[in-house]
């Protein structure tokens, strides 16, 4: 089963990359370009308008490039790296197309890490950071990095220079200690997120994004993924306006992943970090859940009471026999009536279980809802809707 | 690959029969209402499959805990589709954007909204011919929508007492479009059915 090991590697990676992850958010591997001569916004505007064509020829190669800032540009790597034949050289491609652009002088730099901080900052300094190697790479690099002085002066004060030092304090105590400002780069910190606030600068894009407003589309079909039409290069566009407007977790797309527990199958990924949605092209996995899925499933699942008729706890025992027939559960403040259920059906512990459920059942109440339930040392809870 | 009609969108066969002329006119406010869980989001992804599969980007908004793989399952195309969990201000004025590029939005009204601010949703679908379907617990979510599908009796086979799995859901499906010549009918639904398409029942409509 090739396609079943080649998503459970990827799965690895993403998980691997988060040892103290609760959620990491599948950080992708991503090229990071930097024109530090574009940087600066000058009278003539001239460098907003190179910026921008720079921009466009970028997206030739990757239709879902986007800028974080004037003279930034990034984009999921593992695309083009297919195509061009390795990372190596979709950075040749991408140099001598820059060059071409921009002239001989101008400064760029290209760089691969996973996840878009350390992407840029791998861009910096000129490197590909290899595959997995990303947590290495951040550990060494100073607290200033993080381009947050009152968080590297408070950080420095206490003998911690560098960022794996950083990332060994426990989350717990982040928000006491510098501030829940500092939250968001503790995890970036960790590998468990690639967002670091103040990457993107949502005014320069917004000018960036009414002078590209006032160029015509080139509508061609692009190599790269089979196709790219005018409408996905429009929805795409909208779709990063609305997640530069509300935020990298307001815009996700989802992928399908190899696994059996319905929170980790599919999941939401921001679009930004997320490889191009063409990408998630492999099919719903087998899994020792039978279909249908439920289509609700909560993102945190909720603790729930399932009750003989005595008002009694239903237990499990090792065979996953219950202690009782369930009469109710209690959700939501609620309780009703179990009308009828599924036996108890133990998981086996996969590699990618984060999380020792032992058993899962299916529930149907009285008023006809459905509903999917998890049953894990002693304690019951609800993992899904079938609405 | 786009579908070529300027008109209207494409809808699964199974679920032609709930359209006045079988497929969605593009401008149009569909509602889908049911009561919490009884199948509502999974007619919704079903609505949006065949229009994902033609190549039309399909966004679902907010919806806080979508089953992916159940959306996967009932056909819908999760390299056409985004979600975008927001609530609220930021979800209206995020759906408004949204219809400047994408073809279809799944509205999941769990909260409801305002009436001005549907119309201008409304009118804003319309302008620029994409289709809104709104999953609400009832009309009055939406009660300007061009077609209201309510769903009703949902029931689901397949489980014992402590045996067997959930395996076909049917239910009762209301289908009236608020203008236009055709009356409002009644079908029988799948939601799933045994092999997991949602549709009209081929046996006798109630």
């Amino acid at each position: 089963m090739p396609r079943l090991r080649a998503a459970a590697t990827h799965a690895s990676v993403a998980a691997g990359q988060g040892k103290f992850a609760a959620r990491d958010e599948g950080l992708q591997r991503m090229l990071a370009l930097r024109c530090p001569d574009l940087f600066e916004e000058d009278s003539e505007a001239e460098h907003l308008r190179r910026f921008a064509e720079a921009l466009t020829m970028v997206r030739e190669l990757c239709p879902f490039a986007e800028a974080l800032r004037l003279g930034v540009i990034v984009f999921p790597a593992r695309g083009p790296a297919r195509f061009f034949g390795g990372e190596q050289r979709v950075l040749q491609e991408l140099r001598q197309r820059l060059i071409g652009l921009l002239g001989e002088e101008s400064a760029i730099q290209l760089g691969i890490a996973d996840g878009l901080f350390a992407a840029c900052t791998a861009a910096a300094m000129q490197e590909i950071v290899p595959l997995g190697k990303t947590q290495a790479f951040l550990a060494q690099l100073p607290v200033a990095c993080l381009g947050q002085p009152k968080l590297s002066a408070s950080l420095e004060r206490v003998g911690i220079y560098r960022l794996g030092l950083f990332a060994r304090l426990p989350e717990a105590s982040i928000t006491e200690r510098f501030g829940r400002d500092a939250v968001a780069a503790h995890r970036v910190a960790r590998g468990q997120s690639g967002e670091l606030p103040g990457l993107r600068d949502a005014k320069a894009l917004a000018r960036l994004a009414s002078l590209e407003a006032e160029r015509s589309l080139v509508s061609h079909q692009a190599d790269f993924f089979g196709g790219s039409s005018v409408q996905d290069r429009r929805a795409l566009a909208i779709a990063r306006g609305v997640q530069d407007r509300f935020g990298p977790r307001s815009l996700m797309v989802a992928r399908l992943f190899a696994g059996r527990d319905p929170s980790t199958r599919g999941r939401l990924l921001p679009l930004a970090s997320a490889d191009s949605p063409r990408s998630s092209g492999e099919g719903p996995w087998p899994g020792s859940l039978p279909l249908p899925s439920p289509a609700r499933v909560l993102s945190r699942a909720l603790e729930v009471s399932l009750l003989s008729t005595e008002g009694k706890e239903i237990q499990l025992d090792r065979h996953a026999t219950m202690s009782a027939r369930p009469a109710s559960l209690e959700a939501w403040g609620r309780r009703q009536a179990a009308v009828a259920w599924s036996a108890a059906w133990p998981v086996e512990e996969g590699w990618w279980h984060r999380s020792r459920r032992l058993a899962r059942m299916q529930l149907l109440l009285e008023g006809g809802v459905a509903v999917l339930l998890a049953y894990s040392e002693g304690r019951w809870s609800l993992e899904g809707i079938y609405d | 690959m786009v579908s070529a009609s300027a008109r209207w969108l494409p809808v699964a066969e199974e679920l032609a029969e709930l359209f006045p002329e079988g497929h969605c006119q593009r401008g149009w406010t569909v509602l889908i209402t049911a009561a919490f869980g009884q199948g509502g989001h999974s007619l919704a992804y079903a609505l949006a499959s065949e229009p994902s599969r033609r190549g039309h980007w399909c966004a679902v908004v907010g919806a806080e805990d979508p089953g992916i793989a159940a959306a996967a399952e009932l056909g819908l195309d999760l390299t056409r589709v985004v979600f975008v969990p927001l609530a609220g201000e930021p979800l209206a004025e995020a759906a408004g954007s949204l219809l400047d590029g994408f073809d279809m939005l799944l509205l999941v009204l769990d909260r409801g909204i305002k009436a001005a601010t549907a119309r201008r949703l409304a009118a804003r679908a319309r302008d620029r011919r994409a289709v809104i379907v709104v999953v609400g617990k009832d009309n009055s979510v939406w009660p300007e929508a061009d077609l209201t599908i309510t769903v009703k009796d949902a029931h689901w086979e397949g489980l014992g007492q402590g045996s067997g799995r959930l395996r076909a859901r049917q239910a009762r499906v209301h289908s009236a479009a608020r203008r236009g010549e055709r009356r409002p009918s009644a079908h029988a639904l799948h939601l799933p059915s045994h092999e997991g398409s949602v549709g009209v029942c081929d046996d006798a409509k109630t």
